[in-house]
């Protein structure tokens, strides 16, 4: 098993190259999957990869607390969907491997506008002015706050709101890492996640029973 | 043991006696009514020394708690909206106990109070939105009620400290650094641009007053008034303190100014949409909204932060607020939630208290009397025709669209009964509205009987 430190150096080439696009990708499909399993392998992918590009601002040891708030979080969000979908394919017998694809006006509405999204970063590369944060993270905290935002706007559902606003804390973690790295401060944005991580693990609950055909199973 | 720990223990363990007798929701209620008074009466009544004895217990009162990096002192100027927010809670717990609210509010109201008594007394000051988060996470527990529905109210609750949050921490870090205005004076106006951002959002104007309007449509009518009430408390006296910290804010955005345009906006939003409402819980929710901007007006119109017009008006506030939000919850108990206008015949006729409190109340609101909150929106007026023809004209349109929509409420209210299976309201309701009118009535014939409370409240707020 390697050590952190050598763990970090073989994951260098990927933090280096690869790591903002991927995010970017993550965060889209975050935004427009109506799926909620696919939705959840993103968030998972883009706390991965946001671990590994905070250890340009932060010590190892903190950045990759990421890791761990960010599988907590998954893990709260996760249970909670899947009660949801466990109760409404037995109520309505659907088998638990048949996905649940829906590709209607509302998936194809996000589709539009994280399209739109993206075209606008492409062509007017809006850079939040942030002192001591390298140029291609401030891009992307741009980008992902900008995300966070749109995804607020696009209807009350939990877990979407769930997603959005950790793309904002997110961003926020980056632009605030890059001018402090004190221990308080990892640990309110930290705190942050976790709070919010389990006040919207609640909420997908009671939010989604309303659709069993008996509401009182919650 | 210090003050602000006493309180800490004290409100988790009415919440968790609240939480083991859920299932009695009156005796939860009474619990954390008398729980809550007792504790404001303490406070009330606390001698001007360094130590007293409370609960059998030597308490300092000029000590701090420490946890983890977080200091919390309960200082004097936090003292005046921790002691409202105590009296607010115990009001609400008693009402909700009396119109058996969800069993989810009372529980909830030591919570709720505990994080926004720890955001009040943070240090440093510009963390406190992290205490806000925590309370608007609790919030959402009561918005969303003891049944599944909706989760919008909940969601949008969450919306402004979390936003505002990464501005404050911002601005923390860099006024915290005494040579950061010569070493770098870029960074020393962007943080104040973000202290000012910051603020914007946690004053939640118009249009980032979704949440306030979500609360009334869509949370239960008690958890909805008392989660905009205790807020306001809250923002009122954390916005007053940060603006004395920190009175460079002003520089980059004078809040003479901005904030009567800020409140108006609210105000004349709300009465516009309030007259096109088609169902009641529409209604109250544009109602909190305009109230929400009336008391922000009289803030910036009335000199020196508003302390002492403010103490007298959130100290009276939930007397009159407490009278739509009972009105509503039986008319929902009912007619179902978001019944429109057009299914509420026969309200007038078997459920007359509760309607007769939903308008009245409503009118009080607005500011007419009967009304305790007559002499403060009063007052209002009179401000802002000294402020300028403008903003004396704005208050009184939206006031009169607001007093319209109410009218029009009333008389979809009074359509004849349709079916005769319709149950009447409770009795015991008149225990709890006839006394509240009747508190409403005295304040308005003598509003310096509030005067024993607001000189006390002035006196903590403004101590140096």
């Amino acid at each position: 098993m390697p050590t952190l430190a050598e763990f970090l150096q073989q994951a260098e080439p990927l933090a280096r190259q690869s790591a903002v696009p991927l995010s970017v990708f993550f965060a889209a499909i975050m935004l427009f999957v109506s799926d909620w399993r696919i939705a959840l392998m993103a968030f998972a992918g883009l706390q991965v990869l946001a671990g590994l590009l905070l250890t340009q601002l932060l010590p190892p040891e903190w950045a990759l607390l990421q890791w761990v708030v960010g599988g907590l979080v998954g893990i709260m969000w996760y249970l909670s969907a899947r009660r949801l979908d466990t109760i409404r394919r037995r109520q309505q017998n659907i088998p638990w491997w048949k996905p649940m694809w829906r590709l209607n006006p509302s998936t194809l509405m996000r589709l539009t506008l994280v399209v739109l999204l993206l075209t606008f970063i492409a062509i007017e590369r809006p850079v939040l002015q942030v002192p001591r944060l390298p140029a291609d993270l401030a891009r992307f905290s741009t980008y992902l706050a900008l995300a966070g935002l749109v995804g607020l706007g696009l209807g009350d559902r939990p877990l979407r709101w769930g997603l959005s606003l950790m793309m904002w804390i997110l961003a926020a973690s980056f632009a605030i890492h890059a001018l402090q790295v004190e221990a308080d401060t990892v640990g309110i944005l930290a705190g942050l996640q976790i709070v919010l991580g389990f006040g919207i693990s609640y909420l997908i609950i009671v939010d989604g029973a309303r659709f069993w055909p008996r509401p009182e199973d919650v | 043991m210090s003050l602000l720990g006493l309180v800490i223990t004290w409100l988790i363990l009415l919440a968790i006696g609240a939480m083991l007798l859920r299932r009695l929701p009156w005796l939860a209620g009474a619990v954390v009514a008398v729980g809550l008074g007792w504790l404001a009466w303490r406070i009330w009544s606390l001698p001007q020394a360094e130590t007293a004895l409370l609960l059998g217990r030597q308490v300092d009162l000029a000590s701090s708690v420490k946890m983890l990096s977080f200091t919390v002192y309960l200082g004097d100027a936090a003292l005046a909206p921790t002691l409202l927010l105590l009296a607010w809670g115990s009001l609400f717990a008693f009402a909700g106990m009396w119109v058996d609210v969800d069993r989810v509010l009372t529980p909830a109201i030591p919570l709720i109070l505990l994080a926004l008594i720890l955001s009040l007394s943070s240090t440093p000051l510009l963390w406190a939105p992290f205490w806000l988060v925590v309370a608007v996470v609790t919030m959402a527990f009561p918005a969303q009620g003891a049944r599944p529905r909706l989760a919008r109210a909940a969601l949008r609750t969450l919306l402004a400290p979390v936003l505002a949050l990464p501005f404050f921490l911002f601005a923390a870090w860099v006024l915290a650094q005494p040579t950061m205005a010569v070493d770098d004076p870029s960074l020393w106006n962007s943080a104040h641009k973000a202290l000012v951002l910051g603020i914007a959002i946690l004053f939640t104007p118009v249009p980032l007053h979704g949440w306030i309007v979500a609360q009334g449509d869509q949370a239960p009518p008690l958890a909805a008034a008392f989660n905009v009430g205790v807020w306001q408390i809250t923002v009122y006296a954390l916005l007053r303190q940060i603006l004395l910290a920190y009175p460079a804010v002003a520089d980059f955005a004078d809040p003479a100014r901005w904030l009567p345009i800020l409140a108006l906006g609210q105000m004349v939003w709300a009465g516009i949409f309030a007259l096109g409402s088609q169902r009641l819980r529409q209604l109250y929710g544009y109602l909190l909204l305009w109230n929400t901007g009336a008391n922000y007006l009289l803030w910036s119109l009335s000199g020196e932060f508003g302390t002492a017009a403010m103490s007298t008006l959130l100290a009276i506030l939930p007397l009159s607020l407490l009278l739509p939000a009972v009105g509503l919850s039986v008319l929902d108990s009912r007619f179902g939630e978001g019944a429109a206008y057009s299914t509420l015949n026969g309200a007038l006729e078997r459920l007359p208290l509760a309607s007769l409190a939903f308008l009245g109340g409503g009118f009080f609101v607005a500011g007419w009397p009967p009304g305790a909150l007559f002499a403060p929106r009063l007052a209002t007026f009179r401000l802002a025709h000294a402020g300028g023809r403008t903003t004396l004209l704005l208050a009184l349109f939206s006031a009169t669209l607001l007093t319209l929509a109410l009218i029009r409420a009333l008389r979809n209210l009074a359509r004849p009964l349709s079916d005769p299976r319709l149950p009447r309201e409770p009795r015991r309701l008149a225990w709890l509205l006839l006394p509240l009118l009747l508190v409403n009535l005295l304040l308005a014939l003598n509003p310096s009987l509030t005067d024993v409370v607001t000189t006390r409240l002035v006196a903590w707020m403004t101590a140096l």
